[in-house]
């Protein structure tokens, strides 16, 4: 309070430096007769709505306009958002994290090409969300967890009490705050006191682990010597995975194609390479290493298995899966290292798999025990 | 020197400028274009840890090199075919420009006549250039001939923030090709955010028999492969700093990078490579820490814990910089080292000032470095998440700190410790543990209030928090005259004052009237055009500019256009600016380094307009996806900057170069 009467003793100061500053006062006296939306017109909000926002988010706006009315919303809201905390807060672990990822893949839709890795980032906190549910206290849980999902618009009014300009849901935007992203996964690193019950449980703590480690995956495509990362929590299915592949790649293959100046119009040709990607009928088939580094088909096994175990994802043409060993072709400096075709009968691999598989079944128990008792 | 702006700054009342400009703009501009801005204030965009802005420092680094935009007779001052008109004389220039090195004085000397030119660019020893496509490798080294060093940057600074599409350029290989043949004596090579490959690091490591400094800033695309061959094929090394670099590893494909150093090497001066997530060979480190007499500097990665730690300050001693890794113990219960062992190892290193890692920190082992905190001038707890109990007996310690990067949980409790103790405290940097829009975020404008009443000798402060106030920021003008740095992130959009509602406008006009050396704002928050119009008036020497959910109108560019004389850098996002603002900066785009705008209200017709009117100048529109073949009216990303290479050969297909 005490700097908010200094601010008031200098502003009118730096007013009077500027010139012409009768045009601002006209400004302010516009917008004192309407809701002090002081920084954009109605107008030109709506435009902006169409970039960003949901379709929700308008009547929201309305709502929460009056700019004038500020104080009174940050008194009702708390209220309101309370509730809508607690609510939120009580979500089994599980449902949070498919609704960013419902989340993720609108926004993946729109703007695939550069946004992913910060929402990677973002998923990769959703993924050990489920895994880590138990250690994360309400406000992690509320960082990790953008609104962006239709599951999470409930917990709007929290973020509009917050943001008085009455915005409505704030959209996640890439790039913003300005952080680079290896800051952004600070949450869910490193401190042990923010995980005290961690040593509690020693299953859990190993999936947090690799869940931190790891949270992207490398993905290579047979031909496009530029390699991409994935987020595998992201993704609730193959079919999905299969989809965000090709969004991945696409751009590259064109720009390929542009490059050898082949024949236009193979457009249909392109959605053919990346159709059979799971079941080995198209051009192209999805094999991913496991930690031992073994190949396997992807869709060979079930999606959590899938998940917990991928190291490495390669889009491989048909022709270099032959049994035994890769071919290397000439130029493709992703294929330094020859390695053995993971078979799906090796029973090694199959019996690592299952323990992942296990341990992580165990652990989501257990993990759903635990936000039952809170 | 006069540019042509400063007719124009002085008033901030009148009406739009006209749209069309005449073609002479563009002539007069160039005119002058080559004898602004040459020299750059402290570059330490973004994250650089600490003592990378010392490195980046244009007062210890000196001479910077800025591409010459005369243009024109397209020998471009090159030389050479022109015989002087009198050896001697030569002689003696080259003699006495020996011994300018700011890069600035050069460039003007370089501006005096042929002669000129051509002896100094026969003397100039370091190449800056800001951004690899504004000149052609080429053409950079038929001009200087005997460089030993090679600063250059690449993609602009929001492909920090994942802004830049993958794949977006900036590859080095190029440049290195090029360098290669033209400079065998080259010794130093300091890139920014650029694509480096592998193979690029081999023909550094194959080119440069005297090569002894390698610093990778913001880079990505090699790997631990191309480490190796650095360390093992330069024999000279004396610095490898990888700084906040992207390495592309995986595990099963690590190299062993670090045993790679030959015996023969103990010349080497600085080693970081924290940003190397990968694990290494910890025993060929040690042999190499304690072979290298001269290493002044190490920063380890997060696989390092603290008995390893002990056992490298041991072989040591002499370190002044120190990255600590992930500083909690390995060992199991029992056998963990004691926090009196570390706190010897500290003691013992007499000569550390500096002070950086702690990336997964147990707050049990902090007292061990009390006994090196009265010494330290920088420390950077920017990784390490430590409420303000635990931070403060640190910071109660920390007298002489100068530089000081901590995360937000510092709490306004820990800043108000800072501000007690740290009266020499130079910069400042707090960074949000969560950083989302609608985080809680546990600094406020107390923190910064308390900071700028205990802090008074503040040059540079980045401030991420939620809430602030007018007052607090025109507080922190008024009592830190001698900010150049003031990057305020309000990471909510569009949030008022905090306490009166009011748009942020006079907190940053009190900064940009107050500060009189200001040369970077990052401005956030609610803000109107008003604040542009403070910005335009009193940001004379305001060299970057970063805006984001800002302003209300076209009017806000133009004020900034026409009243910030000496921007170079201005990078704008999700604010209401459109073709008429962009417009209105068409006089000064030479002046500048780079324009940056996403999702502004731009449209293909105004980028094709400045591409038209300015022939010099590349605008690259920056598709999202390359999928919609038609060619959108909205631009969602535009980089515009200058160049004498005209177009990049080496565009991605979702970038549109009009």
């Amino acid at each position: 309070m005490e700097e908010g009467s200094k601010g008031g003793g200098h502003s009118p100061q730096l007013l009077n430096l500027i010139p012409d500053d009768t045009e601002w006062k006209v400004r302010e006296a516009e917008d004192g007769g309407r809701p002090r939306n002081t920084s954009f017109d109605a107008e030109e909000d709506k435009k902006l709505e169409l970039k960003l926002g949901l379709p929700g988010v308008q009547e929201e706006e309305a709502a929460a306009g009056p700019r004038g009315e500020i104080q009174q919303q940050q008194e009702s809201y708390p209220a309101l958002s309370l509730g809508c905390f607690q609510v939120h807060s009580k979500l089994t672990t599980n449902t949070a994290s498919s609704g960013a990822k419902r989340g993720f893949l609108a926004t993946v839709g729109a703007k695939p090409e550069g946004c992913n890795q910060r929402h990677q980032d973002r998923e990769g906190c959703g993924n050990e969300l489920t895994l880590g549910g138990e250690n994360m206290a309400g406000e992690r849980k509320k960082g990790c967890c953008p609104p962006s999902s239709s599951h999470d618009s409930a917990a709007a009014p929290v973020h509009s009490s917050s943001n008085p300009q009455g915005r409505g849901a704030v959209l996640p935007v890439v790039g913003w705050p300005p952080v680079r992203s290896f800051r952004r996964n600070l949450t869910n690193g490193n401190s042990s006191k923010q995980s005290p019950e961690r040593q509690s449980d020693e299953a859990a703590d190993k999936a947090v682990l690799t869940c931190k480690r790891s949270p992207l995956v490398k993905i290579n495509m047979d031909g496009i010597p530029i390699g991409r990362k994935i987020d595998l929590a992201a993704y609730d299915s193959y079919q999905k995975l299969a989809s965000a592949v090709e969004e991945l790649f696409r751009g590259f293959l064109e720009a390929q194609n542009d490059l050898a100046c082949t024949e236009s119009g193979e457009q249909g040709a392109e959605e053919k390479i990346f159709s059979g990607l799971l079941d080995g009928s198209g051009e192209y088939t999805l094999v991913y290493e496991d930690n031992g580094g073994g190949k396997t088909l992807v869709g060979d096994l079930p999606w959590n298995v899938f998940v917990s175990t991928a190291k490495r994802l390669r889009v491989m043409r048909r022709s270099e899966l032959p049994q035994g060993l890769l071919k290397m072709s000439p130029g493709e400096k992703q294929f330094t290292e020859i390695r053995q075709i993971f078979q799906p009968s090796d029973c090694a691999s199959c019996a690592q798999s299952a323990f992942f598989w296990m341990t992580l079944l165990a652990y989501e128990d257990k993990s759903n025990k635990t936000n039952v008792s809170i | 020197m006069s540019t042509p702006h400063s007719p124009s700054s002085s008033s901030s009342s009148q009406i739009p400028q006209s749209l069309t400009l005449a073609p002479a703009a563009s002539a007069s501009a160039s005119s002058s274009s080559s004898a602004s801005g040459m020299r750059d204030a402290a570059e330490d965009d973004s994250d650089s840890p600490p003592s990378q802005m010392s490195e980046d420092d244009p007062g210890g680094g000196g001479d910077r090199w800025e591409p010459d935009l005369r243009g024109g007779n397209g020998g471009g001052g090159g030389g050479g075919r022109w015989a002087p008109p009198d050896q001697v004389l030569e002689n003696v220039l080259e003699s006495v420009l020996e011994f300018l090195t700011a890069a600035r004085d050069r460039n003007a000397a370089s501006l005096v006549c042929r002669s000129w030119c051509r002896a100094e660019a026969q003397t100039r020893r370091e190449l800056f250039i800001g951004n690899c496509y504004a000149v052609s490798p080429r053409r950079a080294v038929e001009r200087f001939g005997g460089v030993r060093a090679v600063v250059l940057k690449g993609k602009p600074r929001f492909a920090d923030f994942s802004l830049v599409p993958y794949g977006w350029g900036a590859y080095v290989s190029p440049w290195v090709a090029a360098l290669g043949p033209a400079y065998p004596r080259l010794e130093r090579i300091c890139l920014k955010r650029m694509t480096v490959s592998d193979d690029d690091l081999e023909v550094v490591a194959k080119s440069f028999p005297l090569f002894k400094e390698l610093s990778l800033v913001c880079c990505d695309g090699f790997s631990t492969v191309g480490l190796a061959v650095i360390a093992e094929r330069c024999r000279h090394l004396r610095v490898l700093d990888l700084i906040e670099d992207y390495v592309e590893d995986e595990e099963d494909e690590l190299v062993d990078w670090i045993s790679k150093f030959p015996e023969s090497n103990t010349s080497l001066e600085s080693l970081v490579f924290d940003c190397v997530g990968v694990p290494f060979n910890f025993e060929a480190l040690e042999a190499l820490v304690a072979r290298s007499p001269a290493l002044r500097r190490l920063r380890v990665n997060h696989h390092v814990s603290v008995e390893q730690l002990r056992r490298l300050m041991a072989r040591a001693p002499q370190l002044t910089h120190l990255g600590t890794g992930a500083f909690r113990s390995e060992a199991g219960p029992g056998g963990a080292l004691s926090v009196s062992e570390l706190a010897t190892s500290f003691a013992a290193s007499k000569s550390l000032i500096c002070l950086s890692g702690f990336r997964e920190v147990n707050p049990e082992y902090l007292p061990a470095i009390y006994p090196v905190c009265a010494k330290l001038t920088s420390l950077n707890f920017s990784f390490a998440s430590l409420t303000a109990e635990e931070l403060k007996p640190v910071i109660r310690n920390c007298i002489n700190l100068r530089t000081f990067w901590v995360l937000d949980t510092v709490g306004d409790e820990g800043l108000r410790a800072v501000a007690e103790t740290c009266s020499d405290l130079r910069e400042l940097r707090v960074f949000p543990l969560d950083a989302t829009e609608d985080s809680e975020g546990s600094v406020s404008d107390v923190g910064l209030q308390a900071i700028s009443e205990g802090c008074r000798k503040l040059e540079s402060i980045l401030y991420f928090c939620q809430r602030m106030t007018n007052a607090a920021v025109i507080a922190m003008s008024k009592n830190c005259p001698n900010l150049v740095v003031f990057r305020l992130c309000i990471m909510g959009r569009h949030r008022p004052d905090r306490i009166t509602g009011e748009p942020m406008d006079d907190g940053f006009g009190a900064i940009v009237m107050n500060c009189k050396k200001l040369t970077r704002l990052s401005v956030s928050g609610l803000l109107t055009d008003k604040a542009f119009a403070y910005i335009g008036k009193y940001g004379k020497l305001i060299k970057t500019l970063s805006v984001a959910f800002a302003g209300n109108s076209d009017m806000s560019l133009q004020y900034v256009f026409e009243g910030c004389t000496k921007l170079q850098k201005l990078e704008v996002r999700d604010s209401p600016f459109g073709d008429k603002g962009l417009l209105s900066g068409m006089n000064y785009f030479y002046n500048m380094r780079f324009l940056w705008m996403n999702s502004c209200r731009l449209t293909m017709k105004g980028c094709k307009e400045v591409a038209q009117q300015m022939q010099n100048l590349v605008v690259e529109v920056i598709k999202d996806h390359s999928d919609d073949e038609g060619e959108a009216e909205t631009v969602d990303k535009l980089y515009l900057y200058r160049s004498l290479a005209g177009p990049r050969n080496d565009a991605p297909p979702f970038v549109n170069i009009l």
